[in-house]
């Protein structure tokens, strides 16, 4: 039973007691939390049995980009565990190059346009899609936004003025510790990460944790004032996605963040409500220049653990994997 | 509103418009530079200059033909410059159109110096110098309307967009509340507008000041409308009151109405407007009445003497020092920020080729063509270069190629311009972050397109440090503009080893200069062979051990 357990244990008893209670609902109440309290306490029964579903810490799903999304975040208790009806949710994939499909710098249109239409489903009141791209952000976005088209094209926006930006403070900051955010991000419910699974000549690699970078304002600082790799997890202190879903179908193995380089493909999707377990799954998945390669190695990575923001050891995890 | 008006206003609206389309990606079937093309002083001083007929002034040559059967209705109707003036004039004129007789007297006395413009122009161009841009109506205007209306326009749509976002975010209308519009800034803006005050302020003198006395395109129209097929006739109906004559902005009438100096008049009609017996037609019928009253060349001397003046110039060109025009002898004397868009001719026939009228600034996206100043000397003045910490030349545009009207930009397809090499990137290596000051820093390799940057892990560094392979630089500049160094970037773009050609395929000539420019995903890699082949005892870049 991990603290998520009790967490949603917490809010269920909130939401009912928030309700007036006559006698006869206290009572029965009463009597059903007894009831329990006797099973599980003589063994009969498990609790999380009773209480609902336990979720796996990581889910990794084998399939094309889109089916393999939805199963995966089904693994993970599925889009309603992260968006509640009236939710404004922001996902944000890496759209930040030219967009090609091969050279795998850029997260899979399909994959996108699933979670869309699983936070759509869950009654997601307002969804966008949103990046900083580094190019022409019409010629950036175009894939995902033509992927997104069925529901609505302009949800897709790369933004590239700074006026959508808002000066944010980053409490838990060591070196980095105010940044400008985009508002739509400072102002959704949920956050969504979603990014394609690629190396990055001076982090490593670029996962859900470095992909929060598209969603200031001001990235160069964070190069030039600061080391990157805690300036990255300074920022993820302040922007850490709900869920995480990364792309592996296909993963850019060298010369990365741009690209071109080695794509392997690897057909698989991981989802996680963990980013550092997330980026960590997705750094033991795959080979980096031909070698394996452990998540301790990747710098931000190991300084997010250390401070807590997520588990790297995914040794220790409970991982669930599908055939989508 | 009468007939002209309607013609003028539609024609500033088609001139605007084809101007507003001049972006990229390029949308318009209709050719967006059709109005720059229809300039006879372009048409004639780029042909002197390169020494070669363009095929595209043909709009200029069908009006020119045109002229000695219907005069300068082109000055009267259709030229956007002639519009935008007369729309001054209303404005900042004097309210009582009339001009009083004495004025007309002095105004008749004032010499039409156009004539010596358009002599000094030619004068010039015959030497191999184009001073076209100086001068020529359709350029003045479009760079009027493109780099200082346009900008002021979008600045003010976007406070507009500002204003409504709250609006159309409680109504959840993405496409609004995402709306943006470009924010383009040029450079020499005070330049500009300062001397297109002066054009426009004469208003206060005569109506039509630039159209009168200044403005060489329309001498050229006046020369070939001495006696214009359809043309002013008045019937001996005339009561000689003299209205027509006080009215015409041009002041083609002369001080007995029924003579009319047809290179003069612009076909506006306003004396058959203002006629009270309706004594004024234009029509080809035999009504005589003497034309020319303004001696053509208002002095001959001075006319041969202005051409004298061009050529003189152009010998001072010649010997200027940052000019490039001729043999530069000894020595590179070529200014280091001075990066041509691609596909820009060899640099004299460029300058020879460009008019200056700002058709690829408007349109370039990410608005790093800017006008030049004097580092090429004046004959270089406001032609375009690219300020790479501006903006990048985006990889997948050629619209400035697309939308030069002389070819001083060829218009090369994508395929081609990605080869046209427009410089070479240079890295500042003691203000590079990750060369001096150990910052994993990779910027200038995130975002070249071209993968022109090698990451080395070097033994006596910590991180890893950043090289060009200049076989793989196209200088579009993405590096230097996104460099978070500030100021002066640490990797820096020049126009050393660029490719142009006055013709034949960029492609072939990049090839057999070694080159490989290419964008397409998949080609061999070099830099990341380097990369797999570096010590096994080093991490991958960006791992730690």
């Amino acid at each position: 039973m991990d603290l998520r357990f009790f967490h949603e244990l917490m809010s269920r008893l909130q939401r009912t007691l928030a309700h007036p209670l006559d006698r006869r609902q206290f009572l029965k109440l009463q009597a059903r939390c007894a009831a329990l309290t006797c099973l599980s306490v003589s063994g009969i029964s498990i609790p999380t049995l009773l209480y609902g579903q336990a979720y796996p810490d990581l889910a990794v799903a084998k399939g094309a980009p889109g089916p393999a999304a939805r199963a995966a975040v089904a693994l993970v208790g599925g889009m309603k565990r992260f968006v509640k009806p009236g939710n404004k949710v922001v996902i944000k994939p890496n759209m930040s190059f030219a967009f090609t499909r091969e050279p795998a710098s850029n997260t899979s249109p399909e994959l996108v346009r699933e979670l869309v239409a699983m936070a759509r489903e869950a009654g997601a009141s307002r969804v966008r899609v949103l990046d900083h791209p580094l190019r022409s952000s019409e010629l950036c976005i175009e894939g995902v936004k033509d992927a997104c088209a069925v529901f609505d094209e302009d949800i897709v926006q790369g933004i590239d003025q700074s006026r959508f930006f808002r000066e944010t403070p980053i409490p838990d900051g060591k070196s980095f510790k105010k940044t400008e955010v985009m508002k739509d991000v400072l102002e959704a419910d949920v956050l969504i990460a979603a990014p394609v699974a690629k190396s990055h000549s001076s982090t490593g690699v670029s996962l859900s944790m470095k992909g929060m970078m598209g969603l200031i304002w001001n990235r160069s600082v964070m190069h030039y004032r600061y080391d990157l790799s805690t300036a990255i997890v300074d920022l993820n202190s302040l922007l850490k996605p709900d869920l995480v879903v990364i792309d592996a179908t296909r993963v850019l193995s060298t010369n990365g963040p741009a690209g071109p380089g080695e794509v392997l493909s690897i057909n698989s999707v991981i989802a996680s409500a963990d980013m550092v377990a997330a980026d960590a799954q997705a750094v033991a998945l795959c080979q980096w220049y031909g070698r394996k390669m452990e998540p301790r190695q990747v710098k931000h990575i190991l300084l997010a653990h250390e401070r807590g923001l997520g588990r790297m050891d995914i040794e220790n995890l409970r991982i669930k994997t599908i055939d989508a | 509103m009468t007939f002209q008006r309607l013609v003028q206003i539609l024609s500033l609206a088609a001139f605007i418009g084809l101007l507003f389309l001049a972006a990229f990606p390029l949308v318009s079937s209709v050719p967006v530079n059709v109005f720059l093309r229809m300039d006879p002083l372009a048409a004639s001083g780029t042909w002197l200059s390169s020494r070669t007929v363009l095929w595209v002034f043909w709009p200029a040559v069908v009006l020119l033909i045109l002229a000695p059967v219907m005069g300068r209705f082109f000055c009267g109707m259709i030229c956007p410059m002639g519009t935008t003036v007369d729309g001054f004039d209303r404005t900042l004129g004097k309210t009582d159109k009339a001009e009083a007789p004495n004025m007309i007297s002095t105004a008749a006395r004032r010499p039409r110096i156009k004539y010596y413009v358009l002599a000094f122009i030619l004068g010039s161009a015959l030497c191999g110098i184009s001073l076209v841009f100086a001068a020529s109506p359709l350029s003045l205007i479009t760079r009027f309307y493109g780099l200082i209306v346009y900008p002021a326009a979008c600045l003010a749509a976007d406070i507009g967009l500002v204003v409504l976002r709250p609006v159309a975010d409680f109504l959840d209308i993405p496409s609004l509340v995402y709306a943006r519009m470009p924010l383009p800034r040029y450079a020499l803006q005070w330049v500009s507008a300062l001397m297109f005050a002066g054009i426009f302020t004469c208003a206060l003198i005569t109506p039509r000041f630039w159209c009168r006395y200044l403005c060489p395109a329309g001498a050229l129209f006046a020369l070939c409308s001495v006696k214009p097929l359809i043309r002013r006739q008045v019937s001996d109906t005339c009561i000689r009151c003299g209205a027509c004559q006080r009215a015409c902005p041009m002041q083609a009438i002369g001080s007995d109405p029924l003579n009319t100096d047809f290179s003069e008049c612009i076909v506006c009609e306003t004396c058959v407007r203002v006629c009270p017996v309706n004594a004024v037609t234009f029509s080809s019928g035999r009504h005589a009445g003497s034309c020319g009253f303004n001696a053509l060349f208002a002095d001959r001397r001075q006319f041969v003497f202005s051409g004298i003046t061009g050529i003189a110039s152009a010998a001072l060109m010649y010997t200027g020092l940052y000019q490039l025009h001729g043999k530069p002898g000894p020595g590179q004397i070529l200014h280091p920020s001075m990066i041509r868009p691609p596909g820009a001719l060899p640099e004299p026939a460029f300058l020879d080729r460009c008019i200056r009228c700002g058709e690829c600034m408007k349109a370039c996206p990410t608005n790093t063509l800017q006008p030049l100043g004097l580092a090429a000397g004046v004959s270089g003045w406001f032609s375009p270069i690219l300020i790479p910490r501006r903006g990048p030349c985006e990889a997948q545009c050629n619209v400035c190629g697309q939308v030069c009207p002389t070819g001083a930009i060829r218009p090369l397809p994508i395929e081609e311009k990605t080869w046209a090499k427009i410089g070479t990137a240079y890295v500042i290596r003691h203000k590079c972050l990750a060369w001096e000051f150990d910052r994993r820093c990779l910027v200038c390799d995130e975002v070249c397109p071209y993968n022109a940057l090698e990451f080395r892990q070097l033994p006596d560094h910590s991180v890893a440090v950043p090289f060009v392979n200049e076989s793989r630089c196209s200088g579009c500049g993405f590096c230097e503009h996104h460099c978070p160094v500030q100021a002066q970037a640490a990797i820096v773009v020049e126009p050393m080893g660029e490719i142009r050609l006055a013709e034949g395929s960029t492609r072939d000539a990049a090839v057999d200069a070694g080159l490989s420019l290419t964008i397409r995903p998949g080609d061999k890699l070099p830099a990341a062979e380097g990369e797999r082949n570096q010590a096994p005892e080093l991490p991958p870049p960006g791992f730690t051990w």
